[in-house]
């Protein structure tokens, strides 16, 4: 915008490097006998206060510029973060039904597994009929087929989590662009 | 011709005086436009600064909520990834002493099967070892996917403890002052701890 200025001036035949910068009497002297030195003077003071006002203009435009910028900043930034909090929600949502899934996957863990120690105690326990040591045996797989299933179940729900998280920004790389 | 001097001296002060209230008039709105062009330069580099600086800030205020929100929901996952393992240790741990106890019990019987033995009572203990045979491959086979989903959940916790830890850091490094600050809390809170939340032992 500057440049484009310095250009108006040159424009008009009148270069800023040799305008005269000197005043009072010994200027006088110089355009005592022209008149046409006066008029290009006068010529270079309008240029000098219409290339004022427009810098003047030019700086309040500056101004609304950068009100603007700074409004963009933030708008940008409040945009984000609601997208940040949204997705916020999504996580805590998956991580406490995940929690209460395996709060309660643990109980159960925990039931069978005693379940499965009991039968087996009595099953190793001397006096039991074959039918019945086989009842247990049977039982027993039964038992420890759930623990292992409960057990892939937990891990599937963690999986979903995780997959989740992986889409979550990296902390190697700046998280918010313009 | 001599009476017209004073007129010609009179002139000349008066060009004089225009050329010199000119000048003047030249050289202040030069000196204006000269202030006014630093201004709008100044002003200029002033914005621009403003602006980079306004950005910048922002950036990291949503790197530190960002961050922290992936490090918290980083930090849950490996509190419920420990809490299966833990889950799967014990499963693991009393399915190895119901196998034991089994082989213990297989280890009698062939000892019994060795000494001489009635034809029914033999069959009984041959019946009673092929059932705990049955009931050991059985267990085995478990124990061996619960073997795996212990090793797959170790290798999570690993990870998500190296994720954390690079959160962490990421936090304290790349979020200014409010960054470090909550690092330095952190490394407080688990200096006074003392034991470190997820060690693991394969």
């Amino acid at each position: 915008m500057l440049k484009t200025s310095m250009m108006d001036i040159k424009t008009i035949g009148l270069s800023l490097a040799h305008l005269p910068m000197e005043s009072g009497w010994g200027g006088v002297l110089q355009t005592f006998n022209s008149l046409g030195s006066l008029s290009e003077a006068y010529g270079r003071t309008l240029v000098y206060r219409l290339e004022a006002k427009r810098l003047d203009t030019e700086l309040a435009q500056m101004r609304d510029q950068a009100a603007l910028a700074h409004d963009r900043i933030d708008k940008s930034f409040r945009e984000h973060m609601g997208k940040l909090l949204e997705r916020r929600a999504v996580i805590d949502g998956y991580v406490d039904t995940l929690q209460k899934e395996l709060g309660e996957c643990h109980i159960e863990r925990m039931e069978l597994l005693s379940m499965a120690r009991d039968v087996t105690t009595h099953m190793l326990s001397p006096g039991i009929p074959l039918e019945e040591r086989q009842l247990c045996r049977e039982l027993v797989s039964v038992l420890t087929a759930q623990l292992s299933m409960l057990g892939s179940q937990g891990n599937q729900s963690l999986k979903g989590l995780l997959d989740i998280l992986s889409q979550a920004p990296s902390p190697h790389q700046p998280l918010l662009s313009n | 011709m001599w009476k017209l001097l004073p007129i010609a001296g009179l002139a000349g002060l008066i060009v004089a005086g225009i050329a010199a209230l000119v000048s003047s008039e030249e050289t202040e709105a030069r000196s204006n436009w000269e202030n006014k062009h630093r201004q709008v330069e100044d002003e200029m580099r002033r914005h621009r600064r403003d602006i980079e600086n306004h950005l910048f800030q922002n950036r990291r205020a949503y790197d530190f909520y960002a961050l922290n929100e992936v490090y918290y929901a980083s930090f849950r996952a490996a509190d419920s990834a420990y809490a299966l393992l833990r889950d799967c240790k014990t499963s693991l741990a009393a399915l190895k002493k119901m196998l034991a106890a089994t082989d213990q019990k297989r280890y009698e019987l062939k000892a019994e099967l060795q000494q001489k033995l009635l034809g029914s009572s033999k069959a009984d203990k041959i019946a009673e070892l092929r059932n705990l045979t049955q009931f050991k491959l059985a267990v085995m086979k478990d124990f061996g996917e619960m073997l795996e989903q212990k090793r797959a959940l170790y290798e999570e916790i690993t990870r998500l403890n190296q994720q954390t830890e690079a959160l962490k850091t990421a936090i304290g490094e790349r979020c200014g002052s409010k960054g470090k600050l909550w690092h330095y809390n952190l490394q407080q809170r688990v200096a006074a701890q003392r034991t470190p939340r997820y060690a693991v032992s394969a």
